[in-house]
């Protein structure tokens, strides 16, 4: 296959995650008895509508009630059902931080938090509506698992990994369409990274939207001489160390890529793990400690730095210091 | 087992049928259903594991049988399962206690427990030098009234699936709960002076991870209730006739996850639920009126949809008969707006505000016991 059709072919298989999420749960629920699923109002948005019409004795909408979204997930969980529970990110993981480090990861409760709306790629409905801390407080919770899928096939493996896992996992999904970038014959693992393949000049370490961004960002880099990897880390956490302790040796420059605050999230992980374990100039690329704001998933990419250009450029000039 | 008894009877032209069946030794129980046309309109549950060790209990259990028999047979005749009257449903449920062996309404007994569970919980608190006093002593009846007599509950099986559920929404009453396991026998009692103190399973705050018998870890408050409602789901979704309680505290509810909940618990009709309020009356910050005013506290649960029942929550038979009554409502969940003293049976702890969160000195705790001891 060209490069070309190649192209049209990932555009054609183009969903967002929350979608692919809304057809795994369904797929999920047909399977297992022990499936409930609660929303908070936003069934439509977060595609947990799916399941709650083929199952309405399974699906519980509490209502615009965060807090109270958690906790129910959590009594659910208690009495041996297996909870998803959905919002947009912001208000699941900030609005109701508390109830799930009590409730959920204190008492290490296997509830799945599967939230969609995550970063910037929202886009119209502004910074109100925009995740760009989630993933930072997600992470600094004991007993809590972080993912977040680059595509439709990739967010279909982890919605049936995390029901087989037991205890509290948080799982990131985007409102827009993403190209599909994982290949046909890839398996997602909880805790493993996916190498796209290792460069020796840099790695970029991406999340999310981010894989194909990089990935975009590794041709052009190629053909300007600089042999980029890109390294899908779809679990934050636990971080698979061994993959990123390989690259970074591998390599002069680690850059990481997520549609996130550079505060405490991916980019923040890597260092963490790389400044105690193979110090190496990293560069990360996110929203740089700043809010979003409305406009076009593109228009905001642009604004804030995330696009294609924006790595190479961060790259090129990291190589060049 | 026990051979049971069958009678059928025609009572104003419609068909009964009367059957009483005895539940064996490892069940100890005899169940009477009262069938009109195939389906069970009324059903009447009666323990008698008090009886199993004794020597003569086969005639007993035999006479106990014929005449929980007769007397639904006496009910029906008497109009009371008749049209234009509700089906009572479990009319009488004396809990299977496990291991205790008490007479469900023996409020003496229940009175003695209470006092045996104020005992422990000053002296655990003297012993770990910190800690909630005056919250764990003002819901002590409540929850004396719940764990020695009204839930059905296996202390050797904490997870024994068909069990009632208890939740401390105000987990800071937590060695009132723990005075509650340890004194039917979830644990040794001898474990409780450990409270508060490095390695102990009797943390500051319930947790579920360290203590069998803790359902949910609770501590930070308002959010007992949506756990609450969880199970009661999930309970529904099993079939289970299994009920959940909801210890609040009166300063909790100016928390506003307690009232989503109560939205939920209502818009989800979860009458396996009730949920007591221990209104003291006091905060840390000063009396609750002042502090935040959440009067009229029964019309608000009533307004959310919840059947509200007052009592005095010291007074162990009106506790019984409020929880009896919760157990009777159909399509709600129920609330009992327990009014209580903080810091009650200690008469120097007693509505006291500074008492709210620290321990008995170890000259308090010889005062209290004397005074709880009947020696003062």
């Amino acid at each position: 296959m060209g490069e070309r059709s190649q192209e049209k072919e990932q555009k054609k298989k183009a969903i967002a995650t929350r979608d692919a999420y809304g057809e795994a749960l369904l797929e999920l629920g047909k399977k297992r008895s022990d499936i409930v699923v609660l929303d908070a109002d936003l069934s439509g948005s977060t595609k947990t509508g799916k399941f709650a019409n083929v199952f309405p004795e399974r699906f519980y909408n509490v209502g615009i009630a965060e807090q109270d979204l958690i906790g129910t997930a959590g009594g659910l969980a208690l009495t041996g059902k297996l909870p998803f529970a959905s919002t947009f990110a912001i208000f699941e993981t900030g609005r109701a931080w508390e109830q799930i480090r009590q409730t959920i990861c204190y008492s290490n409760l296997n509830v799945k938090l599967v939230a969609s709306h995550g970063g910037v790629s929202v886009g119209e409905d502004g910074a109100s509506h925009q995740a760009i801390e989630d993933i930072a407080l997600m992470r600094v919770l004991p007993n809590m698992t972080v993912i977040v899928p680059s595509d439709g096939n990739e967010t279909k493996q982890v919605i049936n990994a995390i029901a087989e896992y037991r205890g509290p996992v948080y799982v990131r999904l985007g409102r827009a369409k993403v190209p599909s970038v994982m290949p046909d014959e890839y398996k997602f693992k909880i805790g493993k990274a996916y190498i796209f393949h290792m460069g020796r000049d840099v790695n970029i370490v991406a999340i999310g939207i981010m894989v194909s961004v990089a990935l975009e960002a590794s041709k052009t880099l190629a053909k300007e001489g600089i042999d980029a990897g890109v390294i899908n880390m779809s679990t934050v956490k636990p971080l698979d160390g061994n993959t990123l302790l390989a690259s970074a040796k591998a390599c002069k420059l680690i850059v990481t890529a997520e549609e996130h605050s550079i505060i405490g999230g991916l980019g923040s992980a890597v260092c963490e793990f790389l400044s105690e374990n193979f110090p190496i100039p990293v560069r990360r690329i996110g929203l740089k400690d700043i809010f979003g704001c409305s406009g076009t998933p593109e228009e905001l990419f642009k604004l804030y730095g995330l696009t294609e250009e924006d790595i190479v450029k961060t790259v090129k000039e990291a190589l060049t210091q | 087992m026990l051979p049971g008894f069958n009678t059928n009877i025609t009572y104003k032209n419609t068909k009964y049928h009367i059957q009483t069946e005895d539940g064996g030794v490892k069940n100890p129980v005899i169940v009477t259903f009262l069938y009109s046309e195939g389906e069970i309109i009324a059903s009447k549950k009666t323990s008698y594991a008090h009886l199993t060790g004794e020597a003569d209990y086969r005639e007993r259990v035999k006479k106990f049988m014929s005449d929980q028999h007769r007397s639904v047979i006496k009910n029906l005749l008497a109009g009371e399962y008749s049209e234009g009257k509700k089906p009572r449903g479990m009319e009488e449920t004396v809990t299977v206690r496990e291991p205790s062996r008490t007479e469900s309404r023996d409020i003496t007994f229940l009175i003695e427990k209470a006092k045996q569970v104020r005992i422990e919980i000053l002296k655990m608190l003297t012993e770990a030098g910190s800690g909630h006093t005056g919250g764990s002593l003002s819901a002590c009846d409540i929850v004396t009234a719940l764990y020695f007599s009204k839930m059905r509950h296996k202390p050797y099986n904490p997870t024994w699936r068909e069990r009632d559920r208890f939740i401390l929404s105000k987990g800071h009453a937590a060695p009132l709960l723990y005075a509650a396991l340890a004194l039917t026998g979830y644990f040794d009692s001898a474990i409780l002076k450990t409270l508060r103190k490095i390695g102990s399973p009797l943390q500051g705050h319930p947790c579920s991870r360290t203590l069998p018998g803790v359902e949910i870890s609770t501590g930070s408050l308002g959010q007992g209730l949506s756990v609450s409602n969880g199970i009661a789901l999930g309970l529904k979704m099993d079939n289970l006739n299994s009920r959940v309680y909801c210890l609040l505290g009166d300063g909790e509810i100016q928390e506003g996850q307690v009232w989503e909940a109560a939205m939920t618990a209502a818009h989800y009709k979860l009458d396996n639920l009730c949920a007591i309020v221990d209104l003291n009356g006091l905060q840390i910050d000063g009396p609750v009126e002042r502090v935040k005013a959440i009067e009229p506290v029964a019309s608000k649960w009533s307004a959310f949809g919840w059947h509200v029942i007052e009592i005095d929550g010291h007074d162990i038979e009106a506790i019984l008969n409020a929880l009896d009554e919760a157990e009777t409502i159909k399509s709600k969940p129920a609330v009992i707006i327990a009014h209580t003293i903080k810091g009650k049976g200690v008469s120097f702890f007693e509505g006291k505000v500074e008492y709210h969160g620290i321990a008995p000195t170890r000259e308090e705790l010889e005062k209290a016991l004397r005074e709880l001891e009947g020696d003062g």
